[in-house]
């Protein structure tokens, strides 16, 4: 089951435990169990047990035994979740996003649920300088990978700014592999620019452009030309170096991390003369584990007509986002640089953009009656909003002036069930459903809609009878677009599953017994479970019922506990 | 929380530390070149501050030693402005800023010491009644502050309690504060038509202040010097919460309505929020007993729309939005209310430009008018008039108001002053505005002339230049007073002729600089001036101490 309606207003309120019944005509069963502690088994005392069907809640109590009931209720498939203090708040053998429901009713044992609580893991420490002090106001991000990705891939799953003594805390962590990283800017930093501008219109010049310049020409204190890279713990700035920290459940891990000062790094940045005059911005941020933008301090503005400067950066790549505004109207563009290269950035070079233009194809169907918009993403800058435009009634679109790169297709339609099947282009490369543009082109795509979606319910059964709390898992047979067509769900206390939202197509469909750490995005780690599973073909809003068997990991000798006395 | 990417220049603003700074003459070591040294200290121990950053002009920044002395040598003769700081240390409440005219004589032997004023920070764990840590609280330090004249009850610092209870505020100033704890479910924002019935009572923390009790009233406040470090462990019982619940008329059902229900220190309490924007219904849950404001808004349609590839262009909006305001005492459940928007009083505005300079007159001239009700200071409204061509969302008059009396100030945009502010028959320079019920009343009349007069003010000590802030009170007309902070030579333009009792004021930060009644006791010692039009006057002012009551 999927925890669509996040818990947060389970515990809430806090008035008694009421365990008022629904009354309904054939309201005669029961939710019941102990909730224990994962690792000492022992019970846990008090613990806030709460189920919940139909938006309806009801909370208890449990007792010193750890027991809990729930009585006199209708046939259903409720979410069951508990809370206690230095434990996780979770739902019933919940992993990621899911967790198992519990279906009462007729030959249902809803009766004996052993409820294990996670002890909750935290990770505190201090972040210094180089020179002993406590660094304030840092900014501190916790990176962990998300099982229902199952790609590896870290991201960031909070963030927070250290106090006056130079301190973060990070509490209510599942077990697990973590990564720290710390920005920050050095208090004492001060980047100077090597010249400032002012307009003379008294100046004549040659060709090559003679300007005033006001004041002194400061050359920066090298004290305080500084800046703090990136850093990672346990205190490097190559995030491929970084240290996992290493987490069971209930521990309480103290990582403390100094930031060096290094000499900040600046950039020259030449912009093309009719954006010059214009009010211009510029914002810089680095990507951190590939999917994480921090967004860096810096200094900038304009040395000479054109030319803009920015200092206080910390040096390495870097992403530099530019944004002007003429008449009301921004444009922004986004820069890969290097500090550590030579020479000045031609950004005007970079208008050299290409014009995207094509249909929406609805087979069966008539194009005009969707409206609604046409994104295309950039993958590789996320600062940047996707560019957007309306459908026209005659179902075409057109983009101007989009810059190279590579970007995801989207619809953003006003039926919902509407969705991309299939994309190509004439002039732009194309890879599942994205498109590779370079400069200059003239770009022609076609964007094939499909219309209702599929869904797939079902059994899962080990040796025969119903399993719960097993991984449920479907995967384009066809290996493209695993992370966004992929869909997955827990069994339920039933053995029964649901996937909704599936786009027509063939898919292989599995059960894996504990397979939530899995990177089942990589091909060679499913390729074991791949052969086991059931090839489902499923056609435009199809429903389809199936009973799969479970699969054990292998080299996993003892079965996962059952959730069955 | 994640920094925003900001589109203009970013330079490190020093928000945590000020400067404290004076000018020395160096001492001469060799003919030529001299040498300058010195010592920070911190101005309440007298401890040295090592590691304190210590700039002068033209030289190479220095950090202080262990012993917090630093020494720039090689220097030409001639006046240095120092200034030195570090995280944690404030200059105080007055800068000791001294003007480049302020000079010792040649040959002095001392150590130059600079000092720095440490913060005071508050810190500690808030518990529930049985014990347990709770986590997630709001928790704020408010001080008086006077803003336009006016004592507010201000933020000074917040932050959420984490997993253990904890927290910890700082950079903190000296001074009284209140401690505020709120609850911070302000979470679920819903636009469902099913609008939740309520099962059973409701208990939450809401909003309550140290040490436990539900109002800003009944409140202690805790009062600390500089540098101090308070500890305040803190138990909380829940509050019973009511919920809120009515239909807000008039609104276009396609953008929808806004519905705040604020305090008088500002704050928003309630802990969830229901919205029908086809119906209009609305249910505000989790609210404590106390005064509130309730303000409806109707929806603007937005106003940047994106075209392609990153461009932004502002949407065309026909006029303001209509706003509607009630005051509430909630004790218990409300339900029925009925807010219409476009309701209220509404008070316009006219501006007479009597302006003739050239140079000046072909600009638009603007005041900002600012209306604030006594009993909610922190709601205030404000609108810039005249409005500029061509701006058609913005605001020419006061919409929604409730009866009750307003505070109004006006400040002008430019080189021009307010010759005059009226409502029919009061004079709001003076008096405040009262608004009955059921009572159109007139549009409120400005009147802007930029025939005004410059003063020049010096502030002394025994015959000597000393640093302090200064107010320029009129008595005639309180509400055209104006603070100065901290200075020791200043120079006012644009000041509306007529006669000012210039009063000299250490800590002047917190003066009730438009209440004849709290600045009566100053006035004998103040120095009077009468200015015409386009005259200018330079006075000096003796400098006089606080009495009891300001920081």
């Amino acid at each position: 089951m999927t925890a669509l309606l996040l818990f947060l207003e389970l515990f809430s309120t806090l008035g008694q435990a009421s365990p008022q019944p629904q009354t309904r005509a054939q309201a005669a069963y029961r939710i019941g169990g102990v909730v224990v502690d994962d690792i000492t088994n022992a019970p846990v005392a008090r613990a806030q047990v709460s189920i919940s069907l139909g938006g309806e809640q009801t909370n208890t109590v449990a007792g010193d035994d750890g027991r809990f009931a729930f009585e006199g209720l209708a046939a259903g498939k409720y979410v069951l979740s508990a809370a206690a203090p230095g434990y996780l708040h979770e739902g019933f053998k919940q992993h990621g996003g899911f967790f198992v429901g519990i279906a009462t009713g007729k030959d249902q044992d809803s009766e004996h649920l052993i409820f294990r609580l996670h002890p909750e893991a935290v990770i505190y420490g201090r972040v210094t300088n180089e020179r002993g002090e406590a660094v304030r106001a840092a900014q501190v991000a916790l990176f962990s990978s998300d099982p229902m990705k199952g790609s590896g891939e870290r991201f960031v799953s909070s963030q927070v700014q250290t106090n006056d003594l130079g301190e973060y805390r990070f509490a209510h962590l599942n077990a697990g592999k973590y990564y720290l990283a710390v920005q920050a800017r050095p208090w004492y930093a001060q980047s100077q620019l090597s010249s400032q501008t002012r307009q003379n219109s008294g100046f004549g010049g040659s060709a090559a452009g003679s300007f005033a310049v006001s004041g002194i020409s400061v050359d920066s204190d090298p004290i305080l030309d500084v800046a703090y890279p990136i850093t990672f713990y346990p205190g490097v700035t190559d995030e491929q170096a970084s240290a996992a920290l290493i987490l069971n459940a209930g521990d309480k891990e103290e990582a403390n991390i100094t930031l060096q000062a290094v000499p900040a790094a600046r950039l020259h940045v030449r912009v093309s003369p009719a954006d010059a005059g214009t009010s211009f911005g510029v914002g810089a941020s680095q990507r951190v584990f590939g999917t994480f933008t921090s967004v860096l301090n810096l200094v900038f503005g304009q040395v000479a007509p054109g030319e803009y400067e920015v200092a206080g950066l910390p040096p390495g790549e870097l992403s530099l986002v530019l944004t002007t505004n003429r008449e009301n109207e921004w444009t922004s563009r986004s820069i890969e640089a290097d500090t550590r290269s030579e020479g000045v950035i031609d950004a005007s070079a970079l208008q050299a953009t290409a014009n995207v233009s094509g249909r929406i194809l609805l087979p069966g169907g008539d194009p005009g009656a969707i409206a609604g918009n046409v994104h295309l993403a950039n993958t590789a800058t996320t600062t940047l909003p996707p560019a957007t435009v309306p459908l026209r009634k005659d179902g075409t679109f057109s983009f101007p002036e989009i810059q190279p790169g590579t970007y995801k297709v989207q619809v953003n339609l006003s039926s919902n069930d509407c969705y991309i099947q299939h994309v190509s282009a004439k002039e732009a490369k194309v890879s599942g459903r994205a498109i590779t543009i370079a400069a200059g082109s003239e770009v022609d795509l076609t964007v094939t809609l499909g219309q209702g979606r599929g869904h797939v319910t079902g059994i899962v059964q080990s040796e025969g009878k119903p399993a719960s709390g097993v991984m449920v898992l479907l995967v384009p047979e066809s290996g493209l677009e695993m992370e966004e067509d992929s869909r997955m769900d827990e069994s339920d206390s039933d053995g029964t599953f649901n996937l909704a939202g599936i786009l027509p197509g063939e898919y292989v469909l599995m059960a894996i017994e504990d397979g939530w750490d899995l990177e089942w995005a990589k091909p060679e780690v499913l390729r074991a479970y791949l052969s086991a599973g059931q090839k489902i073909a499923i056609a435009a809003s199809q429903s389809i019922k199936v009973t799969v068997t479970a699969q054990e990991k292998p080299g996993r000798a003892e079965r996962s506990r059952n959730s069955v006395l | 929380m994640q920094c925003r990417f900001c589109l203009c220049a970013i330079l490190s603003s020093p928000l945590f530390w000020y400067f404290a700074a004076s000018p020395v003459v160096a001492q001469q070591t060799t003919p030529e070149l001299l040498e300058l040294r010195g010592k920070v200290v911190n101005s309440v121990t007298g401890e040295p501050v090592s590691g304190a950053l210590v700039q002068a002009p033209g030289q190479k920044a220095q950090f202080t030693g262990p012993d917090g002395t630093f020494a720039f040598s090689d220097l030409q003769p001639g006046d240095y402005l120092l200034s030195a700081r570090k995280p944690g240390f404030f200059d105080g409440l007055e800068p000791q800023r001294l003007g480049a005219t302020q000079l010792s004589a040649v040959g002095q032997n001392e150590q130059v010491i600079l000092k720095l004023t440490p913060e005071a920070i508050i810190y500690g764990e808030l518990k529930s009644d049985d014990g347990h840590p709770l986590e997630g609280l709001i928790v704020r330090a408010l001080h008086w502050q006077v803003q336009n004249g006016e004592r507010q009850l201000i933020p000074a610092g917040s932050v959420v309690t984490d997993d253990q209870g904890s927290f910890r505020l700082a950079q903190l100033s000296r001074g009284r504060y209140y401690l505020s704890f709120q609850s911070s479910n302000i979470g679920s924002w819903s636009n469902s038509s099913r609008l939740r019935s309520k099962k059973h009572e409701q208990q939450g923390y809401g909003l309550q202040f140290y040490p436990g009790v539900p109002d800003a009233e009944s409140a202690t406040t805790i009062e600390i010097r500089a540098g101090a470090q308070v500890h305040v462990a803190q138990s909380l019982g829940p509050l019973r919460l009511f919920d809120v619940a009515g239909v807000v008329q008039g609104a276009a059902p396609e953008s929808g309505f806004d519905v705040a229900l604020i305090n008088p220190t500002g704050e928003t309490a309630q802990n969830g929020f229901h919205m029908d924007s086809k119906t209009g219904q609305f249910q505000i849950m989790g609210v404590p007993a106390g005064t509130y404001l309730l303000r409806a808004t109707a929806n603007r349609r937005p106003a940047l729309r994106s075209t392609g590839s990153g461009l932004l262009r502002l949407a065309d909006e026909d006029r303001p939005p209509l706003i509607a305001t009630l005051p509430l005492h909630i004790q218990g459940d409300v339900s029925g209310l009925v807010v219409v928007l476009g309701s209220g009083i509404s008070v316009g505005v006219q501006v007479r430009d009597e302006i003739l300079d050239n140079a000046v007159a072909n600009k638009v001239h603007q005041v900002s008018l600012q209306l604030t009700p006594q009993e909610f200071p922190a709601s205030s409204s404000w609108i810039t008039v005249p409005t500029a061509p061509g701006d058609r969302r913005a605001q020419t008059r006061f919409d929604g108001l409730v009866p009750g009396t307003y505070t109004v100030s006006a400040n002008p945009h430019g080189p021009w002053y307010i010759s005059s502010l009226r409502c029919g028959g009061v004079d709001l320079l003076r008096d405040d505005l009262t608004l009955a019920p059921g009572v159109a009343p007139p549009p409120i009349e400005i009147t802007v002339r930029d025939d005004g007069s410059q003063l020049n003010v010096k502030t002394m000590e025994s015959g000597q230049p000393s640093a302090s802030g200064v107010v320029l009170f009129s008595r005639e007309y309180p509400k055209r007073s104006q603070l100065f902070r901290s200075t020791n030579s200043l120079s006012v333009g644009n000041l509306a002729p007529g006669k000012y009792y210039v009063i000299a004021l250490r800590g002047a930060e917190n003066a009730e600089y438009r209440n004849p009644a709290a600045m009566q006791r100053y006035l004998t010692h103040a120095t009077e001036v009468t200015l015409g039009p386009r005259a200018e006057a330079s006075v000096t002012a003796e400098v006089q101490e606080p009495v009891d009551g300001l920081q």
